[in-house]
């Protein structure tokens, strides 16, 4: 029983963070119908600038941790300017390619700055932990499900009931039809990178205390953020979130009873799975276009 | 008309005179690119010429610094000294990506550069699919990363290739001994990365645990950004020593895991040990708990070469050596040393001379080739501090395979 509990803490934790990558895929891809293919480096980025809040400029924690997140906002919005706006109108494809580009920017830009060595980004609870039913679950991961499912609230809560929400939706169903009704769809795209880069930045600070920040810290969470999105059907919000959790839970929980050497393996031979069977997603309702 | 052939004969012969002189000198000049000097030191006719494949800071994001300001610094003190057999070296640098065809773009680049010899190639994923190429490139590659698997026995010796780090499957079989002897381990578990260095580790680790009656209790593996451990860590729980083959990140994980859940077992790695500590996310019970090996540990080794190269380093490049810039440095020298043994820079007698040579370098007081070509047989086991600093507990050597020797251990 420990062993259950330790690994479904584990997959949960995994899961969330996910889900955050998993968000910020979504966010940008309804405002603009594009992958964002930079959100892992984001991730990493976010990371590394919480490292240099608070081990450079030496500050606590909690401020460090909001100005990291507060300057990813900043990149999400150059990022859209420069790797998004100047292609508005280009094939779809074109612009992921740039996203990509983006990347690899930002990947040689952390290895100038900060070098190629492993960070070490502190937390108030690293080092303590959780004991339930015999289990130790580090208190860091049960922060980053805590905070997680507040930031799903708030997100839904943005999507659902404010003017924002709504006309992100509008977008997404029709994004020309939406400016002609006179939706800002610039500046909502511009926003939704922003978001979806504070996203990533949270994702990065979150995780980053697990072990220590290095340049693929993100790649990752970016590839299992993919998957999620899949699951959830790239247009339903819960689905999402719903499908990054999934993931986590399956790769931990199935991956530590069985098939462990090839547990990591698991979140995309489920995402195959749910292509084949069940192409619109787990929670969307209506026929789904087979791939 | 007469007048003229008679012309047109003597310009024949003074023009095939003229060429016959040149020839002359030619030779002249040839011969003399290989005598020795009163005082026995070697004149060659032209400078001794090396490639460094390596990426300097911000050449890509994966670029570190090292292999290029050790191997500078060697070629600043072989120039400060006059060079080598009468000229300054000369040394390019090519950068070498970690993606394989872009390596392979620069090492043939490095090859139409003629050199005496190349150094570089830091990362085995570089080493192993450009195997072929190397072994026919015709001049001497010291390779800096430890790609054990790229070159073997007999395709090894006599070849171009040669490799400036320790036999990482001789280290592993170290860790194993370490722990066994010296830990009082029994019941082990093996903890590898999912990759060839992971999993030659492990083996030989494995090994080295049963050859000496231990129990291997659980092996797992992992992938090379995982930042969760769980269940590798709850599989470890009744072992005497956990033996990991890892990556800094990964390492990291494990370390504080295996503090978390309360088990007590020792814990050993390899190089990444050092820099998961230097990185902060390493600390306390956990970094106490760990031991780590080095290649080579020039700021700790007391020799008047190590702490020169230490100072003078720092002076110029404002952080502390470490083993590649150390073993970058000492690849340099090797190849100095190789030329003037082989009062040649014709790469087929520099590499005749690199597999006879002997030199007392910083990493290891007795480079030799050895039966792989691997010039290095030395490292350092490591402990930690609660705050981070490192200890070396001794030296120990890492056997050539195909010689009979056992490990012994030094001071």
């Amino acid at each position: 029983m420990p062993k259950f509990i330790a690994l479904l803490a584990s997959g949960t934790a995994q899961g969330a963070i996910v889900a955050l990558a998993a968000l910020g895929f979504l966010l940008i891809y309804k405002a603009t119908g594009v992958v964002n293919f930079a959100q892992g480096d984001l991730i990493t980025l976010g990371a590394y600038l919480a490292v240099w809040t608070t081990a450079e400029l030496g500050l606590s924690w909690l401020p460090g941790y909001a100005l990291a997140i507060a300057a990813m906002f900043v990149i999400g919005v150059l990022l859209e300017r420069v790797a998004y706006a100047p292609l508005r109108g280009r094939s779809v494809h074109v612009v992921v390619i740039a996203t990509l580009g983006a990347a690899l920017v930002m990947r040689t830009a952390i290895g100038i700055w900060q070098g190629t060595r492993p960070k070490y980004l502190t937390s108030p609870v690293a080092s303590r932990v959780w004991r339930v039913a015999g289990a130790a679950v580090a208190l860091q991961r049960v922060v980053i499900v805590v905070v997680t499912l507040v930031v799903v609230a708030l997100v839904l809560w943005v999507f659902q009931r404010t003017a924002v929400g709504r006309q992100l939706r509008a977008v997404a169903a029709d994004r020309e039809t939406a400016r002609l009704y006179g939706v800002r769809v610039n500046r909502l795209s511009m926003a939704a990178f922003g978001t979806s880069a504070a996203l990533a930045g949270l994702a990065g600070v979150l995780i980053g205390p697990l072990g220590s920040v290095d340049q693929n810290l993100g790649f990752g969470v970016m590839l299992g953020g993919f998957a999620a999105a899949i699951l959830g059907g790239f247009g339903n919000l819960i689905g999402v979130v719903v499908g990054g959790f999934l993931l986590g839970v399956t790769e931990q929980v199935v991956g530590g009873y069985w098939v462990r050497t090839y547990k990591s393996a698991l979140p995309f031979v489920l995402m195959i799975l749910v292509i084949a069977v069940r192409p619109q997603g787990l929670l969307t309702r209506g026929a789904g276009e087979r791939l | 008309m007469q007048r003229r052939v008679v012309l047109a004969v003597v310009l024949a012969l003074a023009v095939v005179l003229a060429a016959c002189g040149n020839d002359n000198n030619g030779k002249k000049a040839k011969k003399g690119a290989e005598k020795s000097t009163a005082a026995g030191e070697v004149t060659l006719g032209q400078p001794l010429k090396i490639v460094l494949l390596a990426e300097k800071k911000g050449e890509s994001p994966a670029a570190i610094p090292n292999f290029f300001d050790g191997a500078s610094l060697a070629v600043a003190d072989l120039n400060a000294k006059g060079g080598v057999g009468g000229h300054l070296v000369d040394m390019k640098t090519i950068p070498a990506p970690l993606d394989p065809a872009r390596a392979e773009t620069a090492l043939l680049q490095a090859f139409d550069e003629k050199p005496a010899g190349i150094i570089g190639l830091p990362a085995s994923a570089q080493v192993v699919p450009l195997a072929p190429k190397i072994l026919a490139g015709g001049v001497p590659v010291v390779l800096l990363s430890a790609a054990g698997t790229a070159f073997r026995g007999a395709q090894a010796q006599g070849s171009w290739a040669f490799s400036i780090r320790p036999r990482n499957a001789g280290v592993a079989s170290d860790v194993a001994r370490f722990v066994m002897d010296d830990l009082k381990a029994k019941k082990i578990g093996l903890i590898c990365v999912n990759n060839p260095f992971g999993t030659t580790g492990c083996d030989a680790a494995e090994k080295v645990v049963k050859d000496k009656g231990g129990q291997i209790l659980a092996r797992r593996t992992n992938e090379p950004s995982a930042t969760d451990l769980t269940e590798q860590v709850l599989a470890m729980k009744d072992a005497d020593a956990v033996i990991d083959f890892n990556f800094p990140n990964p390492l990291g994980v494990v370390a504080n895991q295996l503090v978390q859940n309360g088990i007590k077992a020792k814990h050993a790695d390899g190089a990444s040990s050092g820099l998961a500590v230097a990185s902060g996310s390493v600390k306390g019970e956990a970094a106490t708990n760990l031991y780590g090996v080095d290649d080579c540990a020039p700021t700790e080794d007391q020799r008047s070469v190590a702490k020169d190269f230490s100072a003078a380093f720092k002076a110029k490049n404002g952080y502390d050596p470490d083993y590649a810039a150390a073993e970058a440095y000492d690849s340099v020298m090797l190849l100095a040393e190789a030329t003037k043994k082989a009062r040649s820079t014709e790469a087929a007698k520099v590499a005749a001379a690199l597999r006879t040579l002997q030199y007392e370098g910083l990493c290891d007081p007795n480079y030799k080739s050895d039966s792989e070509q691997i010039l290095h047989h030395q490292s350092y086991f490591l402990t930690f501090t609660a705050t981070g600093e490192r200890k070396v507990v001794r030296r120990f050597e890492v056997p050539d395979p195909g010689a009979s020797s056992t490990t012994t251990t030094a001071g």
